[in-house]
Protein backbone atom coordinates (compact mmCIF):
# COMPACT_ATOMS: atom_id res chain seq x y z
CA UNK A 1 0.00 0.00 0.00
CA UNK A 2 1.06 3.30 -0.62
CA UNK A 3 2.59 5.72 1.80
CA UNK A 4 0.13 8.46 1.30
CA UNK A 5 -1.34 10.43 5.09
CA UNK A 6 -4.75 8.71 5.43
CA UNK A 7 -3.75 4.93 4.11
CA UNK A 8 -4.58 3.60 7.54
CA UNK A 9 -8.14 5.27 7.03
CA UNK A 10 -8.44 3.85 4.02
CA UNK A 11 -7.70 0.36 4.90
CA UNK A 12 -9.93 1.16 8.20
CA UNK A 13 -13.19 1.93 6.03
CA UNK A 14 -12.28 -0.76 3.56
CA UNK A 15 -12.41 -3.12 5.54
CA UNK A 16 -15.62 -2.25 7.37
CA UNK A 17 -17.73 -1.90 4.22
CA UNK A 18 -19.88 -4.76 2.95
CA UNK A 19 -17.75 -5.68 -0.11
CA UNK A 20 -16.23 -8.80 -1.70
CA UNK A 21 -12.41 -9.29 -2.13
CA UNK A 22 -13.07 -8.58 -5.70
CA UNK A 23 -14.10 -5.17 -5.16
CA UNK A 24 -11.84 -4.43 -2.37
CA UNK A 25 -8.89 -5.44 -5.08
CA UNK A 26 -10.44 -2.90 -7.26
CA UNK A 27 -11.01 -0.06 -4.77
CA UNK A 28 -7.18 -0.59 -3.43
CA UNK A 29 -5.74 -0.66 -6.80
CA UNK A 30 -8.12 3.24 -7.81
CA UNK A 31 -6.92 4.59 -4.54
CA UNK A 32 -3.36 3.42 -4.84
CA UNK A 33 -2.85 4.70 -8.27
CA UNK A 34 -4.96 8.14 -6.98
CA UNK A 35 -2.29 8.91 -4.32
CA UNK A 36 0.91 7.86 -6.64
CA UNK A 37 -0.31 9.87 -9.19
CA UNK A 38 -0.95 12.60 -6.91
CA UNK A 39 2.66 12.27 -5.35
CA UNK A 40 4.37 12.28 -8.66
CA UNK A 41 2.55 14.34 -10.61
CA UNK A 42 0.36 12.78 -13.67
CA UNK A 43 3.26 12.96 -16.48
CA UNK A 44 5.83 10.72 -14.46
CA UNK A 45 2.79 8.71 -13.67
CA UNK A 46 1.91 7.76 -16.98
CA UNK A 47 5.53 7.45 -18.20
CA UNK A 48 5.68 5.02 -15.30
CA UNK A 49 2.43 2.93 -16.14
CA UNK A 50 2.69 3.16 -20.05
CA UNK A 51 5.78 1.02 -20.09
CA UNK A 52 3.42 -1.91 -18.32
CA UNK A 53 1.72 -1.76 -21.63
CA UNK A 54 2.67 -4.92 -23.82
CA UNK A 55 4.09 -3.67 -27.33
CA UNK A 56 0.71 -5.92 -28.46
CA UNK A 57 -1.32 -4.11 -26.99
CA UNK A 58 0.49 -0.01 -27.35
CA UNK A 59 -1.89 0.55 -30.79
CA UNK A 60 -5.29 -0.47 -28.54
CA UNK A 61 -4.46 1.54 -25.85
CA UNK A 62 -3.82 4.70 -27.82
CA UNK A 63 -7.04 3.92 -29.52
CA UNK A 64 -8.77 3.94 -26.84
CA UNK A 65 -7.00 7.11 -25.38
CA UNK A 66 -8.12 8.91 -29.02
CA UNK A 67 -11.44 7.59 -28.26
CA UNK A 68 -12.07 9.39 -24.76
CA UNK A 69 -10.30 12.39 -25.80
CA UNK A 70 -12.52 12.85 -29.58
CA UNK A 71 -16.30 12.98 -28.21
CA UNK A 72 -18.46 15.37 -30.42
CA UNK A 73 -20.95 15.34 -31.97
CA UNK A 74 -20.93 13.41 -34.34
CA UNK A 75 -21.04 15.85 -37.16
CA UNK A 76 -24.37 14.58 -38.78
CA UNK A 77 -26.60 16.08 -36.02
CA UNK A 78 -27.93 19.28 -37.42
CA UNK A 79 -30.95 21.06 -35.75
CA UNK A 80 -34.38 20.38 -37.19
CA UNK A 81 -33.93 23.63 -39.27
CA UNK A 82 -30.78 22.30 -40.39
CA UNK A 83 -28.30 24.50 -38.28
CA UNK A 84 -25.44 23.12 -36.77
CA UNK A 85 -25.52 22.81 -32.47
CA UNK A 86 -24.33 25.77 -30.60
CA UNK A 87 -20.86 25.46 -29.63
CA UNK A 88 -21.99 26.58 -26.16
CA UNK A 89 -24.11 23.44 -25.92
CA UNK A 90 -21.54 21.36 -27.89
CA UNK A 91 -18.96 22.36 -25.35
CA UNK A 92 -21.34 21.51 -22.44
CA UNK A 93 -22.50 18.06 -24.25
CA UNK A 94 -19.01 16.82 -25.01
CA UNK A 95 -17.65 17.19 -21.23
CA UNK A 96 -20.54 15.31 -19.64
CA UNK A 97 -22.52 18.39 -18.73
CA UNK A 98 -25.36 18.19 -20.54
CA UNK A 99 -28.19 15.48 -20.90
CA UNK A 100 -29.05 14.89 -24.68
CA UNK A 101 -32.47 15.21 -24.07
CA UNK A 102 -31.92 19.14 -24.53
CA UNK A 103 -29.80 18.16 -27.70
CA UNK A 104 -33.22 16.37 -28.66
CA UNK A 105 -35.08 19.27 -28.69
CA UNK A 106 -33.05 21.00 -30.91
CA UNK A 107 -32.83 18.08 -33.39
CA UNK A 108 -36.12 16.11 -33.10
CA UNK A 109 -38.43 19.50 -31.48
CA UNK A 110 -38.81 16.45 -28.90
CA UNK A 111 -39.80 17.10 -25.57
CA UNK A 112 -38.46 14.12 -22.69
CA UNK A 113 -39.86 11.22 -25.86
CA UNK A 114 -39.37 8.93 -23.31
CA UNK A 115 -41.81 10.29 -20.41
CA UNK A 116 -45.08 8.60 -20.53
CA UNK A 117 -46.52 11.05 -18.01
CA UNK A 118 -48.70 13.88 -19.45
CA UNK A 119 -48.63 16.35 -16.37
CA UNK A 120 -48.26 19.96 -18.21
CA UNK A 121 -45.83 21.14 -15.28
CA UNK A 122 -43.21 19.04 -16.67
CA UNK A 123 -43.53 20.58 -20.05
CA UNK A 124 -44.19 23.96 -18.19
CA UNK A 125 -41.01 24.01 -16.74
CA UNK A 126 -38.79 23.22 -19.54
CA UNK A 127 -40.37 25.70 -21.68
CA UNK A 128 -38.22 28.70 -20.90
CA UNK A 129 -35.25 26.63 -21.97
CA UNK A 130 -37.07 25.66 -25.10
CA UNK A 131 -37.85 29.19 -26.07
CA UNK A 132 -34.09 30.41 -25.71
CA UNK A 133 -33.06 27.10 -28.36
CA UNK A 134 -35.61 27.55 -30.15
CA UNK A 135 -35.48 31.68 -30.94
CA UNK A 136 -31.61 30.66 -31.75
CA UNK A 137 -32.18 27.80 -34.18
CA UNK A 138 -34.65 30.16 -36.12
CA UNK A 139 -32.34 33.12 -36.09
CA UNK A 140 -29.97 31.85 -37.40
CA UNK A 141 -31.54 29.67 -40.09
CA UNK A 142 -33.20 30.97 -43.77
CA UNK A 143 -36.12 28.54 -43.59
CA UNK A 144 -38.49 31.74 -42.14
CA UNK A 145 -42.30 29.16 -42.53
CA UNK A 146 -40.82 26.54 -40.10
CA UNK A 147 -43.28 26.83 -37.36
CA UNK A 148 -41.20 26.99 -34.05
CA UNK A 149 -43.07 24.13 -31.98
CA UNK A 150 -41.75 20.98 -29.76
CA UNK A 151 -43.55 17.82 -29.41
CA UNK A 152 -44.72 16.58 -25.58
CA UNK A 153 -47.05 13.69 -24.92
CA UNK A 154 -47.73 13.66 -28.56
CA UNK A 155 -49.10 17.55 -28.17
CA UNK A 156 -47.73 20.59 -30.12
CA UNK A 157 -46.87 23.60 -28.27
CA UNK A 158 -44.85 26.93 -29.53
CA UNK A 159 -42.62 27.47 -26.97
CA UNK A 160 -42.02 30.99 -28.70
CA UNK A 161 -45.59 31.89 -28.18
CA UNK A 162 -46.22 30.84 -24.56
CA UNK A 163 -43.16 31.98 -23.10
CA UNK A 164 -42.62 35.97 -22.47
CA UNK A 165 -38.73 36.55 -23.45
CA UNK A 166 -38.17 39.95 -22.98
CA UNK A 167 -36.29 38.97 -20.08
CA UNK A 168 -34.55 36.17 -21.21
CA UNK A 169 -31.19 36.12 -22.64
CA UNK A 170 -30.29 34.87 -26.14
CA UNK A 171 -28.38 31.50 -25.98
CA UNK A 172 -25.28 32.77 -27.03
CA UNK A 173 -25.34 35.21 -24.13
CA UNK A 174 -25.68 32.61 -22.07
CA UNK A 175 -21.99 31.94 -21.57
CA UNK A 176 -21.53 35.43 -20.54
CA UNK A 177 -23.74 35.50 -18.11
CA UNK A 178 -22.72 35.99 -14.37
CA UNK A 179 -23.55 33.40 -11.45
CA UNK A 180 -26.76 34.86 -9.92
CA UNK A 181 -28.42 35.33 -13.27
CA UNK A 182 -27.97 32.14 -14.28
CA UNK A 183 -29.42 31.23 -10.49
CA UNK A 184 -32.14 33.35 -11.33
CA UNK A 185 -32.94 32.11 -14.65
CA UNK A 186 -33.28 27.99 -13.13
CA UNK A 187 -35.36 29.34 -10.12
CA UNK A 188 -37.07 31.31 -13.21
CA UNK A 189 -37.83 28.20 -14.84
CA UNK A 190 -39.17 26.83 -11.47
CA UNK A 191 -41.80 29.69 -10.97
CA UNK A 192 -42.76 28.99 -14.84
CA UNK A 193 -43.68 25.62 -14.16
CA UNK A 194 -45.68 26.61 -11.07
CA UNK A 195 -48.05 29.17 -12.25
CA UNK A 196 -50.68 30.58 -11.72
CA UNK A 197 -49.23 30.47 -8.38
CA UNK A 198 -47.24 33.82 -6.85
CA UNK A 199 -43.17 33.37 -7.61
CA UNK A 200 -41.22 31.73 -4.18
CA UNK A 201 -39.80 33.66 -2.05
CA UNK A 202 -36.22 32.53 -1.64
CA UNK A 203 -35.04 34.47 0.70
CA UNK A 204 -33.75 32.49 3.36
CA UNK A 205 -33.45 29.53 1.94
CA UNK A 206 -29.75 27.95 1.06
CA UNK A 207 -28.57 27.20 -2.18
CA UNK A 208 -27.53 24.06 -1.62
CA UNK A 209 -31.30 23.14 -1.31
CA UNK A 210 -32.99 25.46 -3.49
CA UNK A 211 -33.26 22.64 -6.04
CA UNK A 212 -34.26 19.67 -3.25
CA UNK A 213 -37.25 22.31 -2.64
CA UNK A 214 -38.09 23.05 -5.64
CA UNK A 215 -38.18 19.06 -6.70
CA UNK A 216 -40.71 18.63 -3.48
CA UNK A 217 -42.26 21.75 -4.86
CA UNK A 218 -43.17 20.98 -8.45
CA UNK A 219 -44.17 17.14 -7.54
CA UNK A 220 -46.80 18.15 -4.86
CA UNK A 221 -48.14 20.34 -7.19
CA UNK A 222 -48.93 17.49 -10.07
CA UNK A 223 -52.18 17.17 -8.33
CA UNK A 224 -54.58 20.07 -6.76
CA UNK A 225 -56.18 16.83 -4.35
CA UNK A 226 -53.40 14.79 -2.24
CA UNK A 227 -54.04 11.18 -0.96
CA UNK A 228 -53.24 9.72 1.87
CA UNK A 229 -50.44 7.75 -0.31
CA UNK A 230 -49.24 11.17 -1.95
CA UNK A 231 -48.82 12.44 1.47
CA UNK A 232 -47.26 9.65 2.82
CA UNK A 233 -44.18 9.70 -0.05
CA UNK A 234 -44.00 13.04 0.79
CA UNK A 235 -43.43 12.51 4.21
CA UNK A 236 -40.60 9.47 3.42
CA UNK A 237 -39.18 11.67 0.78
CA UNK A 238 -38.52 14.55 3.14
CA UNK A 239 -37.23 11.92 5.91
CA UNK A 240 -35.15 9.58 3.91
CA UNK A 241 -33.33 12.96 2.60
CA UNK A 242 -32.55 14.29 5.58
CA UNK A 243 -31.16 10.95 6.85
CA UNK A 244 -29.21 10.36 3.79
CA UNK A 245 -27.88 14.31 3.34
CA UNK A 246 -27.64 15.49 6.62
CA UNK A 247 -27.76 12.64 9.13
CA UNK A 248 -25.57 10.00 7.86
CA UNK A 249 -21.67 10.21 8.61
CA UNK A 250 -20.10 8.04 6.05
CA UNK A 251 -17.33 6.97 8.10
CA UNK A 252 -16.43 10.72 9.94
CA UNK A 253 -14.57 10.15 12.65
CA UNK A 254 -14.59 12.77 15.81
CA UNK A 255 -16.10 15.52 13.15
CA UNK A 256 -13.63 15.20 10.63
CA UNK A 257 -14.54 13.44 7.39
CA UNK A 258 -12.15 10.53 6.31
CA UNK B 1 -45.87 -5.16 0.27
CA UNK B 2 -46.11 -3.19 -2.72
CA UNK B 3 -48.40 0.12 -3.68
CA UNK B 4 -48.64 1.05 -7.30
CA UNK B 5 -49.79 4.83 -6.30
CA UNK B 6 -46.72 5.01 -4.26
CA UNK B 7 -44.20 3.76 -7.39
CA UNK B 8 -45.74 6.44 -9.49
CA UNK B 9 -45.47 8.98 -7.16
CA UNK B 10 -42.20 8.40 -6.93
CA UNK B 11 -41.14 7.78 -10.48
CA UNK B 12 -42.86 11.08 -11.49
CA UNK B 13 -40.78 12.80 -8.31
CA UNK B 14 -37.67 11.54 -10.32
CA UNK B 15 -38.58 12.29 -13.43
CA UNK B 16 -38.64 16.25 -11.89
CA UNK B 17 -35.52 15.50 -10.69
CA UNK B 18 -34.12 14.47 -14.24
CA UNK B 19 -35.91 18.32 -15.20
CA UNK B 20 -34.38 20.42 -13.10
CA UNK B 21 -30.64 18.53 -13.64
CA UNK B 22 -31.27 19.53 -17.52
CA UNK B 23 -32.28 22.99 -16.64
CA UNK B 24 -28.89 23.43 -13.95
CA UNK B 25 -26.84 22.04 -16.52
CA UNK B 26 -28.27 24.17 -19.60
CA UNK B 27 -27.26 27.55 -17.23
CA UNK B 28 -23.78 26.17 -16.54
CA UNK B 29 -24.73 24.51 -13.16
CA UNK B 30 -25.14 27.49 -11.11
CA UNK B 31 -26.77 25.48 -8.25
CA UNK B 32 -25.29 22.29 -6.79
CA UNK B 33 -28.29 19.66 -6.91
CA UNK B 34 -28.18 17.01 -4.08
CA UNK B 35 -27.07 13.72 -5.45
CA UNK B 36 -30.27 11.43 -6.26
CA UNK B 37 -29.45 8.80 -3.85
CA UNK B 38 -29.98 11.62 -1.23
CA UNK B 39 -33.38 12.46 -2.67
CA UNK B 40 -34.14 8.46 -3.41
CA UNK B 41 -33.01 6.19 -1.33
CA UNK B 42 -33.38 2.84 -0.58
CA UNK B 43 -35.20 3.70 2.46
CA UNK B 44 -38.08 6.37 0.40
CA UNK B 45 -40.34 3.57 -1.18
CA UNK B 46 -40.23 1.02 2.16
CA UNK B 47 -40.96 3.99 3.95
CA UNK B 48 -43.94 5.47 2.02
CA UNK B 49 -45.24 1.97 1.76
CA UNK B 50 -45.31 1.67 5.95
CA UNK B 51 -46.19 4.69 6.89
CA UNK B 52 -49.43 4.70 4.52
CA UNK B 53 -50.40 1.46 6.18
CA UNK B 54 -49.77 2.52 9.61
CA UNK B 55 -52.87 3.51 11.77
CA UNK B 56 -50.32 6.13 13.98
CA UNK B 57 -48.20 7.37 11.45
CA UNK B 58 -46.92 10.06 13.58
CA UNK B 59 -46.24 7.80 15.96
CA UNK B 60 -43.97 6.01 13.32
CA UNK B 61 -41.96 8.66 12.60
CA UNK B 62 -41.04 9.63 16.06
CA UNK B 63 -39.61 6.25 17.29
CA UNK B 64 -38.05 6.40 13.54
CA UNK B 65 -36.71 9.78 15.25
CA UNK B 66 -34.96 7.55 18.07
CA UNK B 67 -36.69 10.67 21.27
CA UNK B 68 -34.76 13.43 18.77
CA UNK B 69 -37.62 16.06 19.66
CA UNK B 70 -36.01 18.27 17.45
CA UNK B 71 -35.82 15.95 14.37
CA UNK B 72 -39.62 14.70 14.52
CA UNK B 73 -40.62 19.19 15.13
CA UNK B 74 -38.14 19.12 11.82
CA UNK B 75 -39.99 16.64 9.62
CA UNK B 76 -43.29 17.90 10.98
CA UNK B 77 -42.56 21.23 10.09
CA UNK B 78 -41.30 20.62 6.71
CA UNK B 79 -44.57 18.08 6.04
CA UNK B 80 -46.93 21.15 7.61
CA UNK B 81 -45.42 23.93 5.27
CA UNK B 82 -45.86 21.66 1.81
CA UNK B 83 -49.45 20.17 2.73
CA UNK B 84 -50.84 23.07 4.15
CA UNK B 85 -49.22 25.98 2.08
CA UNK B 86 -49.18 28.63 5.33
CA UNK B 87 -45.51 30.12 5.70
CA UNK B 88 -46.09 33.52 3.98
CA UNK B 89 -42.23 33.46 3.16
CA UNK B 90 -42.44 30.95 0.82
CA UNK B 91 -45.80 31.63 -1.12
Amino acid sequence: MTNASDAKQFSCWLNNSKSDSEKHQRLTCLYTMLRYIQQVGYTEAFNKIIILVSKDHIKLFEQLMDNYNDISLPTRKLTLLGNQIHPYLNELYINGNLDSDVINILVRRQLLHLWKGDNLIHLRLLLPMCNILLKWDHSVSNATNQPSTVTFNRQIYNPLELVESEDMPLLAQLADLDESKRKGLVLGCVDFALRPKRPLNWHGIHKDYKLWLSLLKLWWHTKTEHSNSMKMTLVALIISFLKHALLDTYGETKGKIS
Amino acid sequence: MSNNEIEQELEECQQFYKELLMINQFFEQPYGIPSPEFCFSRLTYPLAVHLSQSKYFWKDIENFCLGHKFLFEFIKEFYDFFVTNIPPSFE
